[in-house]
């Protein structure tokens, strides 16, 4: 049965083609244009050159949804324990002070060049729920200097951290001096506890998290084209670390544990790993691929 | 025709980037000769061990690959990856460093050179 067609419609059809047409056009021309200037080296990658007003903003709508949408699911423990704020000034000093500052306290020169600049502590109870603090010193933020604290701090050290930001507007100048004088004494305990993250994924998590990819190229593993270390890939079938250890499961948890335990002279530099992550990482190099 | 513009694009535009990126650092070995150093490659049989690119035959995974060895950073992750380490470490690995599982193969100062000269030209 033929379909009688409405007066009008064939030209209604034409309009959405147009449309269409136009939309890709303008699309591809933005595209081709972000390139041209990405390429001509217009584009500055300057830490001294701000984002626009727009980018800021944008950025910062990203970042609070994108936040508060993975921290909605966080259980918050009591934070008001003196003995845990008391842990979370060793953290603070050791880990958070030389960027965001202290209060009567400016960062340490690396922190006053970054760009987002990092943002002064006090004002951040105010700003996020105490459930998105921990996330962010978890889980670091890409694409500006925060790092995620995640495998450099426990799970303790993480909520005494909060702990401390969350009593950190109350506390004056000497308040706050006195408490950083007295954890001089005490350190921030790492994680040493794998990830819930499944395997193999986990493997690739830990070894990303020590750097390994930055200094070796390793098969699977985006990240920049380094030459520092010998490349990883198909690790399974090769028959020596470093040239000196045959490669087993036990001996490669030892060297990336501690590599001068194994060579003195060796280049690769102790990064701090748990001996439980370095078999995680171990495991991971050692699969087949 | 969209996406075989948008593929070209991105065609030119990691050609581009790849231009952009030329490493400007050029080693190189006085008095080595690639050519001589691939046929020393091929008689002292250093593939059995190493995966070197352009010399054929068994591609050995006992040593480390040894493609773009120019960029490497260090030699045996101990020595700078220069002429002068890198040829002494071809010549006599355990001279170096007395634990590598690398053996002195009795590779002539000339033959070193040629071969350093081989992989500096691998990129």
């Amino acid at each position: 049965m033929a379909t009688r067609q409405k007066p009008g419609g064939v030209k209604h059809r034409h309009k959405l083609w147009f449309g269409v047409v136009g939309a890709s056009a303008l699309v591809l021309a933005g595209v081709a244009a972000g390139f041209v200037i990405l390429l001509s080296g217009g584009f500055s990658t300057a830490a001294t050159t701000q984002h626009f007003w727009i980018t800021h903003r944008l950025l910062d709508i990203g970042l609070s949804v994108s936040v508060n949408a993975a921290a909605s699911h966080i259980k918050v423990p009591a934070l008001t324990d003196p003995t845990m704020i008391a842990q979370g000034m060793a953290c603070y000093r050791m880990h958070c002070i030389d960027c965001h500052g202290a209060p009567g306290e400016a960062p340490a020169a690396a922190g006053r060049g970054m760009l987002p600049v990092p943002a002064p502590l006090s004002q951040a109870t105010r700003d996020w729920s105490t459930a998105a603090l921990y996330y962010i010193t978890k889980k670091g933020v890409r694409m500006t200097g925060m790092p995620a604290w995640e495998f450099r701090m426990s799970e303790h050290s993480l909520w005494s951290t909060v702990a401390l930001l969350a009593a950190m507007p109350q506390l004056s100048i000497s308040q706050f001096d006195d408490l950083k004088a007295r954890s001089q004494s005490s350190t921030c305990p790492v994680n040493t506890v794998s990830p819930q993250t499944p395997y193999p994924d986990r493997g690739e998590m830990l070894l990303r998290q020590y750097a390994c990819h930055s200094c070796h190229r390793i098969e699977g593993v985006t990240g920049p084209k380094t030459y520092a270390g010998p490349e990883l890939n198909r690790w399974s079938e090769r028959k020596y670390i470093a040239g000196v250890l045959p490669n087993t499961r036990q001996n490669l948890t030892q060297w990336i544990h501690n590599p001068q335990s194994v060579n003195p002279l060796t280049m690769m530099p102790n990064l701090a790993v748990p001996e439980s992550h370095a078999e995680e990482i171990a495991r991971y190099l050692l699969a087949p691929r | 025709m969209t996406r075989l513009t948008f593929g070209a694009a991105i065609l030119l535009a990691s050609t581009l980037s790849a231009c952009a990126r030329a490493p400007t650092y050029e080693p190189q070995i006085e008095n080595g000769n690639a050519a001589s150093g691939k046929l020393a490659m091929r008689r002292l049989q250093c593939n059995v061990c190493h995966t070197i690119p352009g010399i054929g035959g068994t591609q050995g995974m006992v040593g480390p690959p040894l493609r773009q060895y120019r960029r490497n950073v260090y030699v045996a992750g101990k020595f700078p990856n220069t002429a002068n380490y890198l040829v002494q470490w071809i010549a006599n690995p355990p001279a170096l460093s007395p634990d590598t599982a690398m053996p002195a193969l009795g590779v002539s100062r000339d033959d070193a050179r040629d071969i350093a000269a081989y992989l500096y030209s691998l990129d």
